[in-house]
């Protein structure tokens, strides 16, 4: 049996972590959750997963940080970051690129849609 | 009969004054007589002789008295002494009183016609040059009049001109060629807080050093540019205020007669309220927005997690279905509200991705699966792109197509038809994408088509009133045309259906 692809979700709304990882258990992921940029960072160093889907607006570290030090560890530089947010960006795209990060998912997602960002990003 | 000289005749003698008067009568000359100086000085008022032939030597009022009078009276006539040869000391004595001539007796017509014409004339030229000088006279004086009344509207006009300045909303500094303060009005003073009294001739660098709005005066000041131009919104805060305003930096060249840029003109606009308007937008596009996604995300999750439920399934799955209409719904909402205020906005930061603009068309029409389904459309989609992706802005292109498409569902007949086609074409070097939406709906009308893409130009207010109405969609798929570089044209028959066509430039 092929291992799950490793999940780590970085969001600090508690629902929307619950709901998601619920969400993306239906398909081959195994998804963990991170309720701030420090319990994520820590997450992503102590058991690197496959893909951080990174929210962006979060108390305290925002996502832009967070994505900042993840570039900056050897443990974490290499995990593809897909960031993931409800902010309005009008250029997010190019955006997230700019600073690293591997994909955009603008929130509301099609589940589907998330799926294949993450197999894009996985495979 | 007005040319003929006046003659004043004095002289005690009744046969000197009938020989003068016959002498000089013959030689056009109007001629009156008086016997006495007394006499003479109440005709000279009335009569204002040319000449007066005066005898020198009369009782009473003697000739030198007689002109004496004449002087004092201010007659402007010329005078000659008729003297016999015992008083010619007198005569001579009258010359120095301003008499013109002197005549001996007895009087002979060769020498007393000339010399009375001669003295006639002088005292014509005389007068002529006195009426010239009164007129003179007069006419210096309306000038000056004139110059009075220019005066009077000139600072009338300069205490209106101060008015205006000084009671002027917006700030205005004057500056010459070296960027030295030539003027300042009280709001500009207010603003910037410098007096103009005290830094009038300042250096405006050196007056406002220290300030932290100062840096946007080296470009104020030192620009070379003719014309007038805006600079940066800067921040200025308000004195004994923690508050800030925002003012636009307005600067204009004045120009010499000979093009050369004498000195700037400086206006200081308050901004602050479109700056406002502008941050309240930004808030509303990043705060709101997130906030209203956030639960339809949640939202969006269990509703697919209720999709593969298995216990109860038809249960689950209506549920399902109907949340997840409702969610699909308010999430367009959103997106649309979204994008009305960020497309609207004369700064839009395109974004630019790799997209395969037949799986957006796909995806568009997929949502609407529904309706589709219930109205038994038939929806055709050919593409020339070969799942080829082009590089375009993702979310303009989603905004622009899913408003076509979520128009031709909408008002599309039941047994109706959609063709869509995609193409890439090239012409005169440039490659477009040429999108076509072909409907059999219900079409507009002229008018209603001419009024499409006018949106929020006219001030409408609603959003949620014009939400979902044809007239939004069209708006912001033109505005994304707008801002891709594309262009849109519709035609459209009412009762019969409606072909929109996109096209955009693409990066090779």
């Amino acid at each position: 049996m092929m291992a799950k692809t490793r999940v780590l979700l970085i969001d600090d709304e508690k629902l929307l972590v619950k709901s998601t990882v619920l969400a993306l258990g239906c398909y081959e992921f195994d998804t963990d959750g991170a309720l701030d940029g420090p319990e994520g960072l820590e997450k992503a160093r102590k058991e690197p997963p496959d893909i951080i889907l990174l929210d962006i607006m979060m108390p305290g570290m925002d996502g832009w940080q967070v994505l900042k030090q993840l570039k900056e560890s050897d443990a974490t530089r290499n995990i593809p970051v897909v960031i993931f947010t409800a902010k309005e960006y009008s250029n997010g795209h190019a955006l997230a690129r700019e600073q690293g990060a591997a994909g955009y998912v603008a929130k509301p997602f099609e589940l589907e849609e998330l799926v294949e960002e993450i197999r894009k990003h996985t495979s | 009969m007005a040319d003929n000289i006046k003659i004043l005749v004095v002289d005690d003698e009744p046969e000197v004054l009938e020989v003068c008067a016959e002498m000089l009568g013959k030689e056009a000359c109007d001629v009156r007589t008086a016997a006495s100086g007394a006499e003479a000085l109440e005709m000279t008022e009335s009569f204002k002789p040319d000449v007066c032939l005066i005898d020198v030597a009369m009782p009473g009022m003697t000739g030198l008295e007689f002109l004496k009078h004449l002087d004092t009276q201010g007659c402007t006539c010329e005078a000659l002494m008729m003297t016999g040869h015992e008083s010619l000391a007198d005569a001579q004595e009258s010359m120095r009183l301003g008499a013109r001539g002197y005549i001996t007796k007895p009087l002979f017509r060769e020498t007393l016609v000339p010399q009375v014409q001669t003295a006639a004339a002088m005292a014509r030229r005389q007068r002529e040059a006195r009426d010239r000088l009164e007129t003179l006279r007069r006419e210096v004086r309306a000038a000056e009049q004139a110059l009075d009344t220019a005066r009077e509207v000139l600072a009338e006009k300069e205490h209106l001109m101060d008015s205006i300045l000084n009671g002027m909303g917006e700030g205005i500094l004057a500056l010459d060629c070296n960027g030295n303060i030539v003027f300042m009005n009280p709001r500009a003073e207010k603003i910037l807080d410098l007096s103009f009294i005290e830094h009038a001739g300042a250096n405006l660098e050196q007056a406002l050093k220290g300030r932290d709005f100062a840096p946007w005066l080296g470009a104020a000041a030192a620009s070379e540019e003719t014309g007038a131009w805006d600079h940066l919104v800067v921040s200025i805060p308000r004195k004994g205020e923690s508050r800030r305003h925002h003012y636009l930096v307005r600067t204009s060249g004045f120009e010499s007669g000979d093009g050369a840029v004498v000195g700037k003109v400086i206006n200081l606009i308050d901004h602050t309220a479109k700056v406002e308007s502008e941050r309240l937008r930004d808030f509303f596009l990043s705060t709101v927005a997130h906030e209203l996604r956030t639960p339809v995300t949640i939202v969006k999750n269990y509703v697919n997690l209720l999709r593969s439920v298995s216990s109860d399934p038809q249960q689950y799955r209506e549920v399902a279905s109907d949340m997840g209409i409702a969610t699909d719904k308010l999430g367009r909402l959103v997106n649309n509200i979204v994008a009305l205020s960020s497309l609207s906005s004369a700064r839009y930061a395109r974004d630019t991705a790799e997209i395969n603009v037949e799986a957006i068309v796909r995806a568009q029409f997929e949502t609407r699966q529904r309706m589709i389904q219930e109205k038994r459309l038939s929806l055709h989609i050919h593409s020339d792109l070969d799942g080829c992706t082009v590089i375009s802005d993702p979310r303009l292109m989603d905004t622009a197509i899913g408003c076509v498409a979520s128009n031709a569902v909408k008002f599309n007949r039941p047994g109706g038809r959609i063709a869509v086609s995609l193409a890439r074409e090239k012409n005169s070097g440039h490659t477009m994408l040429r999108m076509e939406f072909e409907d059999t709906g219900a079409g507009m009308s002229r008018a209603a088509r001419d009024n499409l893409f006018k949106g929020f130009e006219q001030g409408e207010a609603s959003l949620t009133r014009r939400h979902g109405g044809m007239g939004i969609g069209l708006y912001l798929t033109k505005r994304a045309m707008d801002i891709l570089g594309g262009r849109i044209h519709i035609e459209s028959e009412e009762g019969r259906g409606t072909r929109v066509e996109l096209a955009v430039p693409l990066k090779e």
